[in-house]
């Protein structure tokens, strides 16, 4: 049992891959001052754009950029109300989420007696995401944010706007390059998502990790140690879980389903640390 | 403007007018058809007004749909349909049951008949699958050609007909070996196929060496695990073996459509009786579909047993064990 259970490690980091891009991309975000609830349907587009591009050019590579693309097109869609028209975040987040997921649901069905969604997607060889995830982005993203005078400015649209606008920098500039490295990671979540976790598109297969990546961003108080803890932490617990299950020792399956949730709100509440949001988050 | 809104509306009628069925001869059969939601879902609904589509296209029937969501609808749904003298009408639900009896005793002359349940009256019957038989008959593969002696099975939530599918599938391949183990685990959903995988590798990660899936659309994450791992699974509900041509080894098949059109020939052939119509292996509503690559990984022993007792569901000298509901 124990083996099984270290077994799900590995498992479990790469199941979880699309969640820690997420929260990554969404920690960009929140911390240039933005909340965006759009985050699932980014995703859950830069999974059918991913298919469909995979599936005409047979390309693995073209298939991720797509990602890029559709989830940098929902982005856009995002940033043009809450940058530039300034409309409340929350409520342009929801919109953005039905709409992606109506779009996506429609086309979906249109085309789902075609090719393009019955066979099998080309398959996925060399793994280069995960590593990508797990240790590349958040040394380049803690450098990023936390070692320029980018970063600083960026950090600073999310605590102090009036501040950046006094040095002379554009604040709508830096929230929309948080927002386009969001789309980048969130592309690429959801092009892993369809072409590697699965064998194709599913109708609301990001089933909720958008929403996820939120919560894991404010548990892990805003930063890299705590998004990549957190993210782990909940995946570890979700294929443990499995292999409970598997394990048939009789245990209700729906407590188990609900243990990683449990478990990554006790450790991540459990760590010590002062609490505090990006001042200007969602202004 | 009132001219282009004047035009529009002509241009609407006209439209409306030229789509319409031409009415057919008034000695036709009519057929009727609730669903609890929209027919364009790709889904429980969908293949219900296929099923009706077939039933026009067959017995050249005059057909007519209503997508209602409550019991009121339900029964009013119903009426219309009594009251317009339809010979058929039915209940795409086991919801459908109550609406289905009180209209039954309005209105003697219509037939209802809901897509399962267990409510029988004169002219109230429900039509149930038994994809079991089919589920049972991947056991039986399972139990003989799995070298580990585990299969395993991913589930999205545990419904009662999910839950009999795996009870089956169980009991076919312990028919054959008794020490056989399945091991179980549901996912929660039928959409997140990430975690169908996850599901799928922690099965395969405890030994089973063939998987079989309920999970709808995230079943593709089963599909993905499997290739990965070279793991040979099984497609359901639909014929999914073109879904992962080099892991499924077979399908369990169910013809919706065609149980629409056998209740509905039943009915114009004046051979309705009331009772709880079991559809499966006899009416060629359930059916087990080889992939023809794989088929010779498996013993032809094996090939052989499974269509001798699939001929035995068939001619009805076999009954598969089903869950209860």
């Amino acid at each position: 049992m124990t083996s099984q259970l270290l077994a799900a490690i590995p498992l479990a980091i790469v199941a979880s891959t699309p969640l820690l891009l997420a929260v990554l991309g969404e920690l960009v975000v929140e911390r240039a001052g933005m909340i965006n609830l759009g985050i699932e349907g980014m995703m859950l587009t830069a999974a059918m754009t991913a298919v469909v591009a995979a599936q005409w050019t047979h390309s693995i590579t073209i298939g991720f950029l797509a990602g890029i693309a559709g989830a940098a097109a929902i982005g856009a869609l995002f940033g043009l109300f809450a940058i530039r028209f300034a409309v409340d975040q929350i409520v342009t987040g929801t919109a953005i989420v039905l709409l992606a997921q109506g779009l996506t649901g429609v086309v979906y069905r249109q085309l789902q007696q075609s090719a393009i969604f019955l066979q099998p997607v080309p398959r996925f060889d060399t793994d280069v995401v995960v590593p990508l995830a797990w240790i590349v982005i958040p040394i380049v993203l803690a450098f990023l944010l936390w070692r320029t005078r980018f970063g600083l400015r960026l950090r600073a649209c999310g605590e102090l706007p009036a501040a950046v606008t006094a040095v002379g920098a554009s604040v709508a500039m830096h929230r929309w390059i948080a927002l386009a490295i969001e789309s980048v990671l969130t592309g690429i979540a959801g092009a892993y998502l369809a072409l590697a976790l699965s064998s194709g598109f599913a109708e609301n297969m990001t089933s909720g990790r958008g929403f996820i990546a939120l919560s894991i961003v404010i548990f892990g108080r805003w930063k890299l140690k705590g998004a990549l803890l957190g993210t782990a932490v909940f995946g570890i617990a979700a294929a443990a879980q499995y292999s409970l299950q598997a394990s048939g020792r009789g245990i209700p399956f729906h407590l188990l389903l609900a243990m990683p949730y449990v478990v990554t709100l006790l450790i991540l509440c459990g760590i010590a640390g002062r609490v505090r949001a990006p001042e200007s988050l969602g202004r | 403007m009132k001219r282009i809104r004047a035009l529009l509306t002509l241009a609407s009628l006209a439209f409306l007018l030229l789509g319409c069925p031409k009415p057919e001869s008034s000695s036709a059969m009519k057929v009727g058809l609730l669903t609890p939601g929209s027919v364009n879902d790709n889904g429980w609904n969908a293949i219900a007004y296929e099923g009706l589509q077939e039933i026009h296209k067959q017995l050249h029937a005059e057909i007519s749909n209503q997508e209602t969501k409550t019991p009121a609808e339900f029964e009013e749904g119903f009426r219309s349909y009594g009251e317009k003298g339809y010979d058929l009408a039915f209940g795409h639900g086991f919801e459908f049951q109550d609406a289905a009896l009180k209209a039954g005793k309005q209105y003697p002359k219509t037939i209802f008949i809901t897509t399962s349940g267990s409510s029988v009256a004169p002219n109230v019957s429900p039509m149930v699958f038994e994809l079991e038989q089919a589920t049972y008959l991947l056991g039986v593969i399972a139990g003989r050609e799995s070298k580990t002696g585990k299969a395993g099975v991913v589930g999205g939530i545990n419904l009662p007909s999910i839950a009999s599918t795996f009870l089956a599938f169980r009991a076919g391949a312990q028919s054959v070996n008794p020490n056989f183990e399945v091991k179980e685990i549901y996912t929660g959903n039928f959409d997140d196929a990430g975690a169908a995988k996850l599901a799928t590798l922690s099965l395969i990660n405890a030994g089973c060496d063939f998987i079989f899936h309920q999970a709808n659309e995230a079943g593709r994450g089963v599909f993905q695990a499997c290739q990965e791992r070279k793991v040979r699974c099984f497609g359901s509900n639909k014929n999914q073996n073109d879904m992962a041509p080099d892991v499924i080894v077979a399908s369990a098949v169910l013809d919706v459509p065609g149980a629409f059109v056998y209740m509905a020939k039943l009915v114009h052939d004046h051979k309705f009786k009331p009772q709880i119509y079991w559809l499966g292996r006899r009416q060629r509503v359930v059916s087990l579909v080889w992939n023809d690559r794989l088929k010779s990984s498996i013993s032809p022993q094996t090939v052989a047993e499974v269509e001798k007792l699939d001929a035995a569901i068939q001619a009805g000298t076999f009954t598969v064990p089903r869950g209860k509901f």
